[in-house]
This record gives C-alpha cells, structure tokens and sequence, in this order.
C-alpha cells in the first residue's frame, strides 16, 4: 500500500514524540521511526523533514548532536529538550481536543 | 529572545550550518538508496535554510556583489557619481553638524532643562540684558528662593605669559556655586565652592581636562601646582570633567578662579563696582516649578535688590531707571551662545542651499541611472522572463543606487570633519579660539544616514521603476526608445534648482560688495592695534600715565609710522561703553563713549568737521572738553551751535560738565556695520579721573604689518619690558565683523557653482544620451538630404524645451523664495531686495549659456556623424 502524507500541521508533533520515545534520533531514522509506527501509513518526505527539523532547532524544541551511525557515518542525532518536552504535551493536547471534536462531528446522527 | 539569540549565532556560523545541513541531506540520500528519487537537493537545502529566516540577508549580499561589480565596470561615471555626492552629503552633515554643536545640544551638565538664564531690562532700554554688577549678585546669591542654587559666572581671558607679547586662554570667574548648581563632578582634585569664594579668597583654580592634558601632560601632580594667570599665581584645586567646555558655547573655557578672585586679577576690582555690568546669573529651578513661577518669585523680590544695590552717586533718571530695571528668566538649557544669534540664519540658508545641491547631484545621477538601465534592458528582460520578480529586481536597482550613496556618505563623512574644522578655523580669530562641541553624535550620525537612505531612493526609484516596467514589453525588441522623457525632467530639474541657487548666490555675494564698501566714517586698512593688558602689580595713577605716555611717544618715533593714538576702546572691536550724556536741553540715553589721546582721529581718518582735536594742553588741569559725531551733536544740539557748549554725564570717569571743542564725521563704533553710526561723545583720554584698566594703541603705518608689529614688540621691550599685550589688525577686526556674510557669500557661491557644474554634466549626459538613442533616425534624415544644420536644430530642439522649462520653473521658484523667506532674506541680505532683477536675469543667463554649450557639442556631434555608420549598425 503506498503510504499516505501526513496531515498538515501534525508533522512537528509526531517528530517530537518519536524523539520523546527514547534514544536520539537522526533525520533518516526519525522519518523511519515515523513510518514504521504508524505501520507504513505515514510516510515522510524530506522535503518537509529537514525544514520542519531546522525550524525546531530554531525554536529550541530540539538540539543536535552529532555522532556515528552503525555504518560508521557522520550524523546529527536530535534529542527533545526542555521547552520540546513543553511543546509536545501542548501539541499533544490541542491534537487530542481537534481530533476528539472531529471525531464528534463524524458519529454525529 | 533566545529565539533571536539562535538566530544570530546560526547566522554567525552560516556556512558551517549549511555544510552540516548538507552532510545530513547527504547521509539521508544515501541511506535511501536509489528505490526513491531524492527531491532538488538544493532547493531543499535553501528552504531548510530559510527557516532561518536571513533569506533577506543572502540576497542582499548578493546584490551588493552584483551591484560593486557593475560600478566597478564603469569607474569612471562611479568616480563622478562618487564625488558628487560626497560634496553633497560631506557639505550637508558639515553644516548640520555645526548647527548642531551651536544651536541644538543641550550643556553637557546634569539636567541642563532645568537651568535658567536671568535677563534684566532698563525702561531705558530697547533690549533685556544678560549682565549684572557684583553688588546685585549678592543681593540675588543671598536673598532668592526662586531656585534651588543660583550662580554667577563672566567669561573672560587669562593671559599665561607675565610679560610681552601674550598667550591667552578663555577663561571664566564663577561663582562659589557655579560647579554644585550645575551638576558639575570634579575629575581630579576638588571644584571650587561658595567656601572658596570669600572676598580675599586664596588664589585657587580649577582646569580643563583638555588644558589639564596639554598644558601638565595629564600629571597627576597637577593638583596643587602653579598655574600663573594675567600675572598671579594660582593653586590648581581640581579639573573638570572633559566634556564640560563652560556655559559659553562656542569657546572652552581652560580655567575657572572664583569671582573673589577677580580682586587678584584686576588691580580695580569691580567686586564692589554697583554700575560695572559683567556677571551672568543663571539658577536651577525647583523640580517641577515652572519658569514662569519662578520669575514671578524673582520679580517680587527684586526691586528690594535692586533698591540695595542702585549706585550711590546716581541720581534723577538714572537712578529711576535703575530701579525700574525688570527681571525676566530664559532658558540656559542650550548654553550662551553669541553665534547662535549671528549664524543661526545663516546657518539655515546655508543648510537649505546645501539640500538643493544634494537634490540636483540626486537629479544628475538619477538621469544617469536611467541611463543606465535602459542600456541594461536586456540584462533585466531576461532575469524577468527567467522568474525573478519585480520587486527583487527593483530591490537590486536599488541596492545600487544605496551602494553609491554609502559610500558618498563614508566619503562625506571625513569631508565633513575636514569641512567644520575649517569653519571653527574660519571663525577664530587671534584674539578668541572658537572650539565646538563636534563629535558625530547620536543627532548628526541620524542625521546623515537619514539622508544617505533619501538620497539612495531620490536617485534610485525612478530608474528602477521605468527599467522593470519597460522590459517586459521592450526587452525583446530593438532598444530604441525609453526613459527620454524622464530624463529630460530631471536635467529640467536641475536647471531649476541651479537658477535658485546662483540667484541665491549672486544675491548673497552682492550683499557681501555691498557691506564691504560701507562708508565706516574711519579707515581700518594699515592700522596695527597694540592692546595693552591689565598690570599685574598696582602702580599709582601716575605709573599708569607715565607709562602710557612712553609708550604712545615710543610708537610715535619708530620708522614708518605716520599716526599712533592711544584709545581706551577700539572701534569696531566689540567693546563698548556706554551711558546717558545730556545737553541743558536734550538727553541720549545709550551714547556710545570713548577716551582717546590728541590724534586719534587723524590716525583713524575720522574726518574733523568743525572745532577743533584734542591737544596736548588738554591736560589733566586743562578745563575737560569733549567732541561729539554729528550724531549726537545734532540730538543734543538740534540749533547746530553745538561748540562752546557743555554736556554732562553721570560716568565715573568723567564725572564733571565737558565743553564740546569739536565735531567729527559719523563713524561705526559697535560691530553692526549695517547700522547707522550711533551717537558718539569722545573725552581726552589725559582728562579721565580715573584711568582704564587696558589700554589700545592705533598705529598707522604703509608697513607690511609683519614688519609694524615687530618694531612696535621691540619698542615695547624698550619702554615696556614689564607690560604684557597683544597684537592685531583693525581690518581683521572689521572683517570679523562681516564673517556671517562672507560665510554665505563664499558657500553659497561655491555651492551655487557645483550645482551648475553638475548640471552642464548632467545636460551633456542626458544630450549625448538622446543623441546616442537616435543616432539612426539622424542618419535617416542626412540619407534622406537634411542637411547637418538641420539635424543639429532638430537635436537642439528637444533640448530647447529642457532649458526654457528648467528656467521657468527656476524663475518661478526663486520669486516663490523671494517671497516666503521675504523676512529672513531681508535680514541677511545688505543694499538689495531679495528679487533684484539684474542678480536674477544674470543668474538666467548664466545658467542658459553654459546649458547650451553642454548640449552643443553631443548635438553637434550627432549631426555630423557619418549615416551610413548609423544605418550600418542595425
């Protein structure tokens, strides 16, 4: 099945969770991370990615680091801080409240 | 705020940001695989950047690279470009800058808004005056609850040297708090206080930072050493801070003695002098209160001051006019300043008159930027079709014409300092060093990069507008026509603000002719002044004369000398001294007065009209005789029988009833030679009852004054050895006077010639423009058997309008000028009305002859150019 695109908006969301699930993350693997959980629906383009990325970085939600990866390359690895945690929970709530509403309007009768 | 703290340091870090950025892109790539086609790794790249949000910042860059390589490709019209608006922007931050420094900062003390200035007016007086004797001071310092402190302070000069030829420094005696009411810390050491100023006070001194550092090296051992001033020593206490120059803008005073001091310096004290008129009083209002309440606070205590201190000998009139004397308050936030009242005007001519010249270079280049695009059409045709906006591509004209006037600006800027430190020299004299305050603050640096920015559109809008709009339509077609029109506007432009300024101009230099050969009633040309300081010992009233006599006698006797005089005030030097005279039947209530020894007048070729000069049997015993100008001969005397008669005044110095023996010519006195002389009454100097504390020596000699000056310091180490003086000029004295004048003649003059200048240049480009454009339609007309004076009148023709067009609206402008600035113009301007029509049509003329000779030569040349060259190119 090809993969869908993800909704709009909800892209920053979703990178912040797969990186509040455990270990840093570099882009390839946070787009994989993505994909794989939602069970190759979602799939990221990095047209979005890497903009989405650098404007977090920007807002303080992530930082970087950079490592190796298990092939032995140079890579960015992005952990949540601080204010991405505080971001998340808001994100979080407001996606919980727009989706819950959506789904209200749905199973209306 | 973190936010832009990222922002700056990712800025800081661009280029790394973007190779980790692209490491990244890379490492994703390649973990991809080839299964999947990667997007424009680029164009990612770029919008993964942008979130950055310097997208604004590349592009200028850019364009500033684009836009120096394409000035850089045409060095030349650059360098024109260049220069053109370096004069205008240098002459425009010059002139700004020193208005500034005079008429708008605000005295570098704390809270200087709350200061005040206290005038005071005589019913007898046309004017309020600054100037109070001591005893009224007093009465002020201890009496006033309208301020929280009140000072006194009066400028003077210090001469270093104890003998010979003098070293003077401007100076101020001041009040014990004058440095506590004006917010004014010591630098170093401790500034005098009410304490320090007791009468028979200590010698003490506070100095400037900037005589501190030229005068002691900036020792710290400055602080209780000996400062000798007029011939006493001084202890220095302390010095001031180094951006406080006094409250006398326009001079800096180096050193500080308290008022009681002044007893030190002037062997005739005037502490104790009720009529001596030589302090300004200044006070700090409460916070909070008004001017106005605390003037009506003065004003109620002040005829009980004045009541104290009205002169015990005076009587009648004087008496009642002194204490009818009313106070009123000014603000003292600015400072005194003399020039603001002599240049503000002149200073404001001369700025709007700069503001025009701007606008024609403004004009020039943009025609020449017109020019520009229009031959750039293609270049711009194709990055349309290619994608680039408008806007982007009008930000890049505009970034050019930016970069031009940037650097005009950076030029202008040192032109500038160069520029107001040739004014400060233009204004000092021998006798007093004008130094303002010019550092490019806050006000100036806004001034000009406000103006770098207008005149950056003014040159760059237009073209860019005209070339993105044109080439949509054009780019694919054969350039041949466009921006002629505008072109021809702007040349028209400048020829019209080129008639205002030369009219301005001419009007100004005529001015000039006119004030220069003002009759002065005497003749300042080959007279060296000798000026003789106050002595520092005190010699008997016997001294004084006998000494003064040896001197006037040794410069009677030097070789080349044809007249000498001594006089207690030099005409036209600013000095004066002035008081009521009265007839048995009229009164002159500010008559100009003066004490000079027999020949004066003679030396001075101030005609003798009747009677007959002082002479030698004028003694001190002689009965005292007076001379009057016909001035005050025909007030005083209005039958015309004025020899024989007596006038009397209430002086001090000459206290008895003097018999007029003669009457002089009418001669400038006070520093207005545009006023009438006023009326003058002479005494015999040898007659006074008391002597002056200075004296000054009138020489007149065909000697180069070089040579003059070193007999008279030579004669004076022979009879004088101990007397301390200084040298001059009267015609500089009398050219002082007309500085302001001189001043807007010469700038406005060469002002007036860079905007034609700049014009015929302009003319000439937009000509050889038009001629370059249609260079094929003329070879047209010659294939078809026009002849070459034809084309030549055609080519004209177009030009014929510019000018005739330029000049109206010229024309029309300046009778517009004439007519708003009716006022201010009238001031400034001596002998001729503001629309004088020979100035104006000689202006016109000007200003078309040379029009016509820049657009002859390109005309000429287009319509002798070969058409098979023109017809060939196509």
């Amino acid at each position: 099945m090809r993969p869908d695109e993800i909704p709009p908006g909800s892209l920053v969301l979703l990178i912040l969770r797969v990186l509040e699930l455990g270990a840093p993350l570099h882009g390839f693997e946070i787009a994989g991370a993505i994909q794989q959980l939602s069970e190759d629906v979602l799939r990221v383009e990095e047209g979005s990615l890497y903009p989405a990325l650098q404007r977090m970085l920007l807002k303080g939600w992530i930082a970087g680091e950079w490592g190796a990866t298990a092939g032995n390359r140079r890579a960015r690895y992005y952990h949540l801080t601080a204010a991405g945690k505080k971001q998340l929970a808001r994100e979080r709530g407001h996606f919980d409240r727009v989706m819950g509403a959506v789904a209200r309007v749905l199973e209306a009768r | 705020m973190t936010e832009w703290l990222r922002r700056l340091r990712a800025l800081a870090a661009w280029r790394r940001r973007r190779r980790e950025l692209d490491e990244e892109l890379a490492l994703h790539r390649e973990l991809l695989g080839d299964s999947r086609k990667f997007g424009n790794e680029l164009q990612l790249r770029e919008r993964s950047m942008d979130m950055w949000g310097w997208r604004w910042l590349e592009s200028f860059g850019q364009d500033l690279r684009h836009g120096l390589r394409l000035l850089a490709r045409t060095p030349v019209a650059t360098g024109l470009a260049l220069l053109s608006l370096t004069l205008g922007i240098g002459a425009n931050t010059a002139l700004f800058g020193v208005m500034d420094a005079i008429m708008l900062r605000k005295l570098p003390v704390a809270h200087p808004e709350e200061l005040a200035l206290v005038m005071m007016q005589s019913p007898a007086a046309r004017r309020a005056s600054p100037t109070f004797p001591n005893p009224l001071w007093e009465q002020v310092r201890d009496q006033q609850r309208a301020f929280t402190a009140a000072f006194a302070w009066s400028p003077t000069q210090f001469d270093l040297h104890t003998s010979g030829p003098e070293q003077r420094i401007n100076g101020v005696f001041a009040s014990g708090e004058y440095f506590s009411a004006l917010g004014v810390h010591a630098e170093r050491g401790r500034l005098f206080q009410p304490s320090d100023d007791q009468p028979g006070c200590p010698a003490v001194a506070d100095i400037s930072d900037g005589f501190w550092r030229s005068q002691f090296a900036a020792s710290p051992a400055v602080l209780g050493a000996n400062l000798t001033l007029s011939g006493h020593s001084f202890t220095i206490v302390g010095v001031t801070p180094p951006e406080f120059f006094g409250l006398d803008v326009g001079t800096r005073s180096e050193a500080a003695i308290p008022l009681c001091a002044e007893a030190i310096i002037n062997p005739r004290s005037m502490l104790k002098v009720r009529d001596a008129w030589w302090l300004r009083v200044g006070g700090r209002l409460k916070p909070g209160e008004t001017p106005s309440a605390a003037q009506a606070q003065l004003a109620a205590q002040f005829p009980a001051w004045l009541a104290a201190s009205v002169p015990t000998d005076w009587a009648g009139k004087d008496r009642q006019n002194f204490l009818g004397r009313r106070v009123s308050l000014q603000s003292l936030e600015l400072g005194v300043s003399r020039m603001a009242g002599a240049y503000g005007l002149p200073l404001e001519v001369l700025l709007g008159v700069a503001g025009l010249v701007l606008l024609v270079a403004c004009a020039n280049l943009a025609g020449l930027m017109l020019a520009r695009t229009v031959s750039r059409q293609g270049e711009i045709a194709t990055r349309l079709a290619l994608g680039a906006s408008r806007a982007r591509l009008i930000r890049q004209l505009l970034t050019e014409s930016l970069l031009l006037s940037a650097g005009g600006a950076a030029l202008g800027v040192g032109l500038a300092m160069w520029a107001s430190r040739a004014l400060e020299r233009f204004w000092s004299t021998t006798a007093s060093t004008v130094q303002l305050n010019l550092s490019l603050d806050r006000t100036v640096l806004g001034f000009t990069v406000g103006l770098t920015v207008a005149t950056a559109i003014l040159v760059g809008v237009v073209p860019a507008l005209r070339a993105t709009r044109l080439s949509l339509a054009a780019g694919a077609r054969t350039v041949t026509g466009g921006g002629g029109g505008a072109a021809r506007r702007f040349a028209a432009a400048q020829v019209a603000i080129s008639l205002l300024l030369l009219a301005g101009a001419g009007l100004f230099l005529r001015s000039f002719l006119n004030l220069t050969s003002v009759d002065l009633g005497l003749d300042p040309g080959h007279i060296q002044l000798l000026n003789l300081a106050p002595p520092a010992s005190r010699p008997t009233s016997a001294q004084v004369r006998a000494q003064r006599a040896a001197i006037l006698a040794a410069l009677r006797g030097l070789p080349g000398v044809e007249a000498a005089a001594e006089s207690f005030i030099v005409p036209l030097s600013g000095l004066q001294w002035d008081n009521t005279v009265h007839s048995s039947t009229a009164t002159i209530p500010d008559a100009y007065l003066n004490a000079v020894s027999p020949g004066f007048f003679a030396a001075m070729r101030t005609p003798l009209l009747q009677g007959r000069d002082f002479t030698d049997r004028d003694g001190p015993d002689a009965p005292p005789v007076a001379i009057l100008n016909v001035t005050a001969a025909r007030i005083l005397f209005p039958a015309g029988n004025a020899l024989g008669q007596t006038v009397q005044q209430p002086s001090d110095f000459m206290k008895v009833p003097t018999v007029v023996v003669g009457i002089v010519a009418d001669a400038k006195y006070d520093r207005s030679l545009r006023a009438a002389a006023p009326p003058e009454a002479y005494y015999d100097i040898a007659q006074l009852s008391n002597e002056f504390p200075t004296a000054a020596f009138e020489i007149r000699s065909a000697l180069p004054s070089g040579a003059i000056a070193q007999e008279a310091r030579a004669a004076m180490a022979r009879v004088a050895p101990d007397g301390s003086f200084s040298l001059g000029q009267l015609s500089d004295t009398v050219a002082t006077d007309t500085k302001p004048e001189r001043l807007l003649a010469v700038l406005s003059a060469l002002f007036g010639g860079l905007a034609l200048l700049l014009t015929a240049i302009g003319l000439y480009g937009v000509m050889a423009y038009s001629a370059a454009r249609r260079r094929r339609e003329y070879g047209v007309r010659v294939a078809l058997g026009a002849l070459p004076a034809g084309v030549l009148r055609i080519a004209l023709g177009e030009f014929a309008a510019v000018l005739g067009w330029g000049a109206a609206l010229g024309l029309a402008a300046t009778w517009l000028a004439g007519r708003v600035l009716r006022q201010e113009l009238g001031s400034l301007l001596f002998g001729l009305a503001p629309n004088d029509f020979a100035t104006i049509a000689a202006a016109a003329l000007l200003l078309i002859s040379l029009g016509l000779a820049a657009v002859w030569l390109p005309a000429r040349r287009a319509a002798r150019a070969d058409p098979m060259l023109a017809l060939r190119e196509e």
